[in-house]
C-alpha cells in the first residue's frame, strides 16, 4: 500500500516565498488596524467639534495627499529601493507618536466609561508596561499577528453596531453639504491627512520586488470602513453645529455609533479598547523594526518604548487642539520625507 | 545502582565472571523475586536469569529450558545457539550488562553458558496486564470503542492494526537513568517532517531524569514552553485518533506503563476537536465544533463579564435585569466579586471531588453539590441566583471541551479574568484578554506556531473550526512533509465523474 499519494507541491524556494508573502500580508493587515485606529483618534480629536457631514467630507479631502505619498513610496519600492536609515528613523518617530496617541485614546476612553475614579496614570501605566512586558523577548511580528486575528473582531463588532445604528439614521442630516463651513472642512481634512501618513510607509512594509501580493486591498478596506463610520455618524448626528467644547470623550462616544442598546454599547466599548491596545502594540512592533533598520541591525527594546510613550500619552491633547491642528499635519510632512528619501539613495554596485 | 552506571559492564566468555556480575547487579539472593536457574546446555554449565512473575512459566519451560537441556554436547557460538537451539520468536544476543538488566526487568529471560561470550536473551514475557477496554476520557458516540492500555507493545499493536503499512516507523528508545522506561517514537515515514522526527529524538535523548513515572511527566520534559498555561502537546488514549494524527504528519510518543500517547506538534485547534468529529457527517461535525466554540466563550467570559457589568458598568445591563440583580444582591451578605470567585472555586472543588470520589459515592456527591450548594445557598440568601446561572453556564461551557488539560487551563484563566473584571471592569478584562492573545499567538509546539495555520497563515486541511466534507479535505495539513501535502489525486468522489 502506498500512502504517499501526492507529488511535491512545495520546493524550498516556494516555501521561502510563501513565508515572505505571509509576512507582507500580516504587515498589511496590521497597518490597516493602525490606520483605522489613527483615523478614529484624529476624527475624535479634531473633527467632531464640527461633526456631521464635515467630518465625512474632510476625510474624502484627505485621501488625495495620502494617495500621492502612497504612489511615491510604491514607485520607490518598484525601483528596488528599500528603507534607508534616515527614512527608517523618521518612520520610527511616527510609529512612536502612534503609540502615544493610541495609549492616550485608551486612557481617555477607559477613564470616561470604565474607571472614572482612577487617575489617568493608573490606567495608562499598567496598560503600557504590561503590553511592553508581554512583547519583550517575543518574536518580532507577534503583535502584528494578534492584530490580524483581532481585525475580525473589530469588523464584527462594527457590523453589529451599524446594524443597530443604521435604522436610526436620517440621510437628511447630510444636507446642505457645505453648511458647516468650508474652512472647518479644510482644517479637518488637513488634520486627518496626518493620520493617513501610514500610506507613505505601507509599500515599504507590504511590497517586495518580484513578489506579487494582493495586500493593497486591506488598507483600502480600512479607509472604506472609516468612511462608512463617519458617514453613519453624519447621518446619526443632528444637523446643526455642536456648540462649545465637546471634549474628546464625548466625541468618541459619538463615534461609538451612538449605540442604541446596551449590547452594542458594551461591544463597542470593548472593541475600541482592544483596538487601541492592539494598535499600540503593533505600532511598537513596527517602531522596533524601523529602529532596527535605522541602527543597522541593533534591536530596540519595546518595553522601553512603551514606558517612554506613557508621559506623552498623559499630555492633555484635548486641551491642545490648536497645537494639534499644526502637529498632526506635520506628521504627514515627516512621512512624505520618509517616502521620498529612499529615492535619493545611490545604487551600490 | 543506576543502570546508566553499568554501561561499562561488559560480559565476557568466562561463565563464573558473568554470573557474578549479573548476580551482583540483580542482588541475588537478597532480592527474592530475582531468580537464577542452573542447567546444562550442550554439556556445559549454564544459568538462566529472570524475574519471577514477569515471565510466562509455560513459555520458559517449553521454549527455553527444554530445548536447552536437549541440546547435544558440542561447542556453540551464540549465533549458532540462537539459530539451532531456541524456538523463540524474539531472541537476541548481548554483551552489555545494562541491556541485559533492562530486558530481564522487562520480562525477558537471560541465558549465560560456559564458553559463550555474552548472554542470550529470550522474550518469554508473561506479566499481568490490563486488557483492551473502552477509553475513559475520550468517549465517543460513533466510532471505535477501544483505548490504549498500559503496555507499550499492545499499544503499538493497536495502532499497527489500524495502519497496516511498513511506512509506520516505531523508533524504540528509553528515558530515565536509574529506572529506564521504554519509549517509542512513532511516525509515518514520508508523511512526517524529518526535521520534526529528529527534533523529538533530540529532545528525548536530552531528558536527564532518573525516572519518568507518567506520560504527563514526559510531556513536561518535552514541551516547548513549560511555563505557559496552554497545552502544547495532546495526549490521546484512542488508537484511531492517534492514527489520524500520524496521517496528518504528526509524531506520536508512546511510553511504557502509560495508557495514552503524546502527539507533537499540534495546533491549538486540535484541542477543540473531538475524536468522533470525523466519524460524523460534516454538517453535524461543524455544528458541534461551533457549539464547542460557544462553550469556550461562555466558560471564559460569562463570569468575568457578569462581574464587570454588575460592578462597574451597570449602564451596560438592560434595566429589567439590572433591577433583579440589584434586588437579589441587596439581601446577600457578600458582594458579587468575592461571591463569583467563591462559586468558581466551589465549582472546581465539586469537579475535582467528582473525579476522585469512588463511583459508588458519585450519587451522594451529586445531591450534595446540586441541592446543598446550589438550592440551599440561594434559599439562604448566600449567593445571587443570577450568579449561579452564570457559573453553571461557564461550567457547562468548559465541559464541552474534549481536552482535559485545556479545561484546567480554562478554569485558571477564568479566575484571572474574574479578578481583572472585578478590579478594573471591562478595561481589566480587555487588557488581560489582549495579553493572553499576545501570549497565545507567540507559543510554539515543536517549533511550529501553536495557532497556525490561522496565525500565522499556512496551507491547511479545511478541518479547523468548521469541518469541510471529507471529500473536500484533499490537503494533509501544514504539519506534514510538504512533499506529501496532498492526500489524493483527483476527485475523492471519483465515481461521480462516471
Amino acid at each position: 500500500m502506498k500512502l504517499q499519494t501526492s507529488t511535491a507541491v512545495h520546493s524550498p524556494l516556494t516555501r521561502e516565498t510563501f513565508i515572505k508573502r505571509r509576512e507582507l500580508k500580516e504587515n498589511s493587515l496590521s497597518l490597516s488596524v493602525l490606520l483605522y485606529a489613527q483615523m478614529l483618534i484624529t476624527a475624535a480629536l479634531s473633527l467632531m467639534n464640527v461633526a456631521s457631514t464635515a467630518s465625512y467630507l474632510s476625510l474624502l479631502f484627505s485621501l488625495l495627499p495620502a494617495a500621492l505619498v502612497y504612489m511615491l513610496s510604491s514607485f520607490a519600492v518598484k525601483k528596488g529601493k528599500t528603507l534607508t536609515s534616515p527614512a527608517a528613523f523618521l518612520f520610527a518617530l511616527l510609529f512612536f507618536s502612534d503609540m502615544a496617541l493610541n495609549l492616550f485614546s485608551l486612557t481617555e476612553i477607559t477613564g470616561a466609561y470604565v474607571l472614572p475614579k482612577y487617575p489617568r496614570m493608573a490606567i495608562c501605566l499598567p496598560a503600557a508596561l504590561l503590553t511592553g512586558l508581554a512583547l519583550t523577548g517575543k518574536q518580532q511580528g507577534s503583535a502584528r499577528r494578534t492584530s490580524v486575528f483581532l481585525i475580525l473582531f473589530f469588523l464584527g463588532a462594527l457590523a453589529v453596531c451599524l446594524f443597530f445604528a443604521v435604522p436610526e439614521s436620517d440621510i437628511g442630516y447630510l444636507f446642505p453639504l457645505l453648511g458647516y463651513g468650508e474652512t472647518e472642512i479644510l482644517r479637518g481634512g488637513i488634520c486627518m491627512t496626518g493620520s493617513l501618513w501610514i500610506a507613505a510607509a505601507l509599500p515599504y512594509f507590504t511590497h517586495a520586488p518580484g513578489l506579487r501580493v494582493k495586500t493593497a486591498l486591506f488598507p483600502l478596506i480600512a479607509v472604506f470602513v472609516m468612511t462608512g463610520v463617519l458617514l453613519v455618524c453624519a447621518c446619526l448626528l443632528p444637523a446643526p453645529l455642536f456648540p462649545g467644547d465637546w471634549g474628546f470623550v464625548l466625541r468618541l462616544q459619538l463615534l461609538m455609533e451612538m449605540s442604541p442598546n446596551t449590547l452594542t454599547w458594551s461591544l463597542m466599548l470593548i472593541s475600541r479598547m482592544l483596538l487601541f491596545l492592539c494598535a499600540f502594540a503593533s505600532a511598537g512592533d513596527f517602531c522596533c523594526e524601523c529602529l532596527r533598520k535605522a541602527r543597522k541591525g541593533r534591536k530596540a527594546n519595546i518595553l522601553l518604548l512603551a514606558a517612554l510613550s506613557v508621559p506623552l500619552s498623559l499630555l492633555p491633547f484635548d486641551k491642545l487642539l490648536p497645537f494639534l491642528s499644526l502637529a498632526l499635519p506635520l506628521r504627514f510632512l515627516i512621512a512624505f520625507a520618509g517616502a521620498v528619501l529612499p529615492l535619493f539613495k545611490k545604487e551600490t554596485p | 545502582m543506576p543502570l546508566s552506571s553499568l554501561k561499562q559492564g561488559a560480559l565476557t566468555d568466562v561463565f563464573s565472571e558473568n554470573a557474578q556480575l549479573i548476580e551482583d547487579a540483580m542482588h541475588i539472593p537478597l532480592c527474592e523475586d530475582s531468580v537464577k536457574r542452573d542447567l546444562t546446555v550442550a554439556g556445559k554449565p549454564a544459568r538462566i536469569y529472570f524475574v519471577d512473575g514477569m515471565i510466562d512459566n509455560e513459555r520458559i519451560a517449553h521454549y527455553m529450558l527444554m530445548p536447552c537441556m536437549q541440546t547435544p554436547p558440542r561447542d556453540l557460538s551464540p549465533e549458532e545457539f540462537i539459530h539451532t537451539a531456541l524456538p523463540v520468536g524474539s531472541v537476541s544476543h548481548t554483551q552489555q550488562l545494562s541491556e541485559l538488566l533492562l530486558r530481564v526487568y522487562s520480562g525477558d529471560a537471560a541465558l549465560i553458558c560456559e564458553g559463550m561470550t555474552g548472554a542470550v536473551i529470550c522474550d518469554v514475557k508473561g506479566y499481568v496486564k490490563r486488557s483492551v477496554s473502552k477509553p475513559q476520557t475520550e468517549s465517543v458516540v460513533q466510532g471505535p470503542q477501544e483505548g490504549f492500555t498500559e503496555t507499550l507493545r499492545d499499544n503499538i499493536v493497536l495502532l499497527r492494526r489500524i495502519m497496516r503499512s511498513p511506512q509506520l516507523i516505531s523508533h524504540a528508545s528509553s528515558v530515565g537513568s536509574r529506572i529506564p522506561t521504554r519509549v517509542s517514537v512513532l511516525y509515518l515515514k514520508g508523511v512526517a517532517e524529518e526535521e520534526n522526527v529528529k527534533e523529538v529524538l533530540r529532545r528525548l535523548e536530552g531528558c536527564n531524569v532518573d525516572y519518568v513515572s507518567s506520560i504527563g511527566m514526559l510531556e513536561q520534559l518535552l514541551e516547548d514552553d513549560p511555563f505557559s498555561l496552554l497545552p502544547q502537546v495532546i495526549a490521546t488514549e484512542r488508537p484511531d485518533r492517534a492514527a489520524s494524527f500520524l496521517l496528518s504528519g504528526q509524531i506520536l510518543i508512546a511510553l511504557d506503563n502509560a495508557p495514552q500517547m503524546l502527539c507533537m506538534p499540534i495546533s491549538a485547534f486540535h484541542l477543540f476537536h473531538a475524536p468522533d468529529d470525523s466519524a460524523l457527517r460534516w454538517q453535524y461535525g461543524t455544528f458541534l465544533r461551533f457549539l464547542r466554540l460557544f462553550g469556550l466563550l461562555c466558560a471564559l467570559l460569562a463570569p468575568p463579564l457578569f462581574v464587570a457589568l454588575t460592578m462597574h458598568h451597570t449602564e451596560g445591563i438592560p434595566l429589567s435585569l439590572f433591577t433583579s440583580v440589584q434586588e437579589a444582591q441587596s439581601r446577600m451578605p457578600i458582594g458579587i466579586f468575592p461571591a463569583t470567585l467563591l462559586m468558581l472555586i466551589v465549582f472546581s472543588l465539586i469537579n475535582e471531588a467528582c473525579i476522585r470520589v469512588p463511583a459508588v459515592m458519585g450519587g451522594s456527591l451529586g445531591v450534595v453539590s446540586a441541592l446543598i450548594l446550589g438550592q440551599a445557598a440561594v434559599q439562604a440568601d448566600l449567593v445571587n441566583p443570577q450568579l449561579i446561572v452564570m457559573v453553571a453556564l461557564s461550567g457547562l461551557g468548559s465541559f464541552v471541551l474534549p481536552d482535559y488539560p485545556t479545561t484546567i487551563a480554562l478554569r485558571i484563566l477564568q479566575l484571572l479574568l474574574v479578578i481583572a473584571g472585578g478590579t478594573a471592569g471591562y478595561f481589566g478584562v480587555t487588557l488581560l484578554l489582549f495579553l493572553m492573545l499576545l501570549h497565545a499567538f507567540s507559543r510554539r509546539s515543536l517549533d511550529t506556531p501553536l495557532f497556525a495555520p490561522v496565525i500565522p497563515q499556512r496551507t491547511h486541511n479545511p478541518d479547523l473550526i468548521t469541518r469541510f466534507p471529507v471529500w473536500r479535505q484533499r490537503l494533509r495539513g501544514y504539519l506534514s512533509n510538504p512533499a506529501s501535502m496532498l492526500r489524493s489525486r483527483g476527485r475523492m468522489r471519483g465515481w461521480e465523474e462516471k
